[in-house]
């Protein structure tokens, strides 16, 4: 009877301390932030130290850095079960924000035009990036990158070859230099179809994947037509299909690619994945597709967002504001990542103009500014990740030519019409 | 007191188990039913209630569904006819008294099956990589044959996952065959051999039938670890599934329409038509398992 007791007790206890276990008090304000770019984590904790110098010095950032796709699923998992073990702060890739407002309802996330009205930061911002951001006139990110894309190209190679990119006018231009680099070295691919190519290059004459009233344009014949172009170009062997992820890298390293249409961030990814070319490379505006035409895209981007579930949204929004509406914090992240600022104060920065030792000794700066002001506008919609998703299963398809582009976009637009049309 | 404390305890003392079944597994079984029927898109939004409409368009109007199904149907058929034959091989060999280092063989066919479905997917990624991965360069090359285009090419990539399958299953399912192997008493088939039967003959006549339970718990787990297969394909080619979705699993179907589109009725209505399927497809299998055992 008393073993009994004992072990009921026991028993009891158990449960009693499993329940109570996680309440701990706690002085100093610790924030949690998920990131999927290791950049932005670099530059997130730098940020912190110096808040917790200049600000609060009871602050502490906790920055997770967790995988693209398994960061945003978990995150809305986490807002969807009412904030349970989610962060306080959380970047969220402009491709994936759609997502959070799907079926017309709140994201989950703290709205921030007081912060940024207040402030007097909206007008700081640019407002086509901030679009990603926003619904129904509610902000909820701020961007990180103005994204502009330029081509990346290996100088030691094209000049090499006798071709300066900085002054090709046209894709014309880029085409034919490349066609004479292939006759001399077949293996190599002087325009690589990477998955972004297509949707940046739309952009770039003006149109996209869904257009201001949210319709879905895929299929729109300057898509279809664009995607026709690259398929031809790839069938002369001026464009190619490389592999994806770490093999992506391995073809960099062995010559096979030469170029890189990319925006900003992907200049920070060459400098982490491939350090060994540093010195070999170089950036130019892109090619227009005619003469005095956009010499730029957008592509990517991130928004940094204040989860709704937060205790410490005031804390959070204040850190947010002294790192990403700061001229200081804005011009350290390009250094650090080199993200070209969407802060429009931080453009003219000096700092901005360093040489860039990985770019061959380039301003690398100038090259963003000098595009940045043409960045056309890109527009939200709650069904872009799915486009995205349909449009990556059938992508090899159209790559392979097995399927016309034509065929393949009408039926994913067909695709998320019909969902729109069963959501509605 | 006495008598009431003696009725009580030993109910308090399995109740962690039921409480945890409770909340954690008939709470959200009998809740995603519910949500089956009703439409619920988005974060916040509250669910509307819309019938069979979800079943009714997951298998009149889901292209995708349909796909996912023979997908995982491919796998299914694909790594079972595999699988099974080349365990029940190595089980054999690993419990021939002959062979040296049997223990030392055990471990390592054991081993990957308790390496995590996203470590091996990482690392067949790598594997199968078409320009740089080994099963090209190291295994194809040296034979004459030309890369194969794993998992970028519609056809290879369910062959790819497969493959990856049987790496990871083979062994677990050998040391459930070599269990029954050591469970089937020796005089048997030394009686067999004494009235003159054949390897072969006590292999077919002896062995085999009495291998049978353990044949039915084999099928019946690789079914329905067949059709529940997700951390390794996500891994391997994305939760698309790749290209045209030709790697595209129940359940990472199931993911993405709940997860990632935030449809959670719809993916609730997957959920519930797997569960269906896996009940439908083990009865079918213990019955013609049982059925054998008639003649």
């Amino acid at each position: 009877m008393k073993k009994l007791k004992v072990l009921l007790l026991l028993l009891v206890g158990v449960m009693l301390f499993s329940a109570v276990a996680p309440v701990a008090a706690q002085e100093a304000v610790e924030l949690e932030l998920w990131t999927f770019v290791n950049t932005h984590a670099r530059w997130f904790r730098e940020q912190a130290d110096r808040y917790a110098d200049e600000v609060n010095a009871d602050f502490a950032l906790n920055v997770v850095e967790i995988a693209y796709s398994d960061m945003h699923d978990r995150l809305q998992i986490s807002i969807q079960s009412g904030g349970v073990g989610a962060p306080d702060i959380a970047d969220v890739e402009q491709g994936r924000f759609g997502g959070f407002l799907r079926g017309g309802g709140d994201p989950g996330f703290v709205e921030l035009n007081a912060l940024l009205d207040q402030g007097g930061h909206t007008e700081n911002l640019v407002s086509a990036r901030q679009a990603l951001y926003t619904s129904m006139g509610s902000v909820y990110g701020i961007e990180h990158a103005l994204t502009p894309v330029v081509l990346y190209y290996r100088a030691d190679v094209w000049e090499g070859a006798g071709f300066d990119p900085q002054e090709f006018v046209t894709w014309d231009d880029f085409v034919e230099a490349g066609r004479a680099i292939v006759a001399e070295n077949p293996d190599v691919i002087p325009l690589h179809i990477h998955n972004g190519l297509h949707e940046l290059l739309l952009r770039q004459q003006g149109h996209d994947y869904f257009n201001a009233d949210g319709e879905v344009t895929i299929d729109s014949e300057a898509s279809i037509a664009l995607m026709d172009w690259l398929l031809a170009l790839k069938d002369e062997g001026v464009a190619g299909d490389p592999p994806e992820g770490d093999a992506l890298w391995a073809a960099f390293k062995d010559g096979t690619l030469i170029s890189m249409v990319g925006a900003d961030w992907y200049a920070g990814f060459f400098k982490d994945n491939a350090p060994e070319l540093t010195g070999k490379w170089k950036a130019a505006p892109l090619p227009a597709f005619e003469e005095g035409g956009r010499r730029t895209s957008v592509w990517g981007g991130t928004g940094a967002t204040v989860v709704a579930t937060s205790d410490h949204v005031e804390e959070a929004l204040s850190f947010l504001e002294f790192a990403m509406l700061s001229i200081e914090g804005n011009v350290r992240r390009f250094e650090l990542t080199n993200l070209f600022p969407p802060y429009i104060p931080a453009m003219d920065n000096e700092r901005l103009h360093a040489a860039d030792e990985y770019f061959s000794g380039q301003d690398l700066g100038a090259v963003f500014a000098d595009v940045g002001p043409e960045a056309p506008p890109q527009w939200q919609s709650p069904f872009r990740s799915q486009l995205n998703s349909l449009l990556t299963a059938a992508r090899q398809d159209i790559k392979d030519g097995n399927r016309s582009p034509a065929d393949a976009f009408a039926e994913i637009a067909a695709t998320i019409r019909d969902e729109m049309e069963f959501e509605s | 007191m006495f008598g009431r404390g003696r009725k009580i305890a030993p109910y308090l003392f399995i109740s962690p188990f039921f409480i945890g079944y409770t909340i954690f597994f008939l709470y959200p079984v009998i809740q995603s039913l519910q949500l089956s029927l009703y439409r619920q898109v988005g974060l916040t939004n509250p669910p509307r209630f819309i019938g069979f409409d979800n079943y009714v368009r997951l298998v009149t109007k889901d292209a995708l569904f349909i796909k996912a199904l023979t997908n995982t149907t491919y796998y299914a058929l694909g790594s079972i006819l595999i699988i099974v034959p080349l365990a029940l091989l190595l089980a054999l060999i690993l419990h021939s008294p002959k062979l040296r280092f049997r223990e030392f063989f055990r471990f390592l066919y054991f081993t990957p099956n308790i390496t995590a479905g996203v470590v091996v997917g990482i690392i067949f990624g790598l594997v199968f990589e078409e320009q740089y991965g080994l099963v090209n360069n190291l295994l194809l090359a040296p034979l004459g044959i030309d890369n194969v285009r794993w998992l970028r090419e519609a056809r290879w990539v369910m062959p790819a996952i497969i493959l990856l399958g049987v790496w990871k299953w083979t062994g677990i399912n050998a040391i459930y065959f070599m269990v029954g192997l050591q469970n089937i008493p020796p005089e048997l088939k030394e009686a067999a051999r004494v009235d003159g039967a054949t390897r072969p003959q006590v292999f077919w006549h002896v062995t085999l039938p009495l291998l049978r339970p353990i044949l039915a718990f084999v099928l019946t787990i690789a079914i329905i670890g067949s059709y529940n297969l997700f951390a390794e394909p996500a891994i391997l080619v994305g939760l698309e599934g790749g290209p045209n979705n030709a790697g595209m699993t129940m359940t990472m179907y199931l993911y993405t329409r709940g997860f990632r589109e935030l449809k959670m009725g719809y993916a609730s209505a997957i959920g519930y038509s797997l569960a269906v399927i896996i009940l439908v497809l083990s009865v079918i299998q213990l019955f013609l398992i049982r059925a054998f055992r008639e003649d």
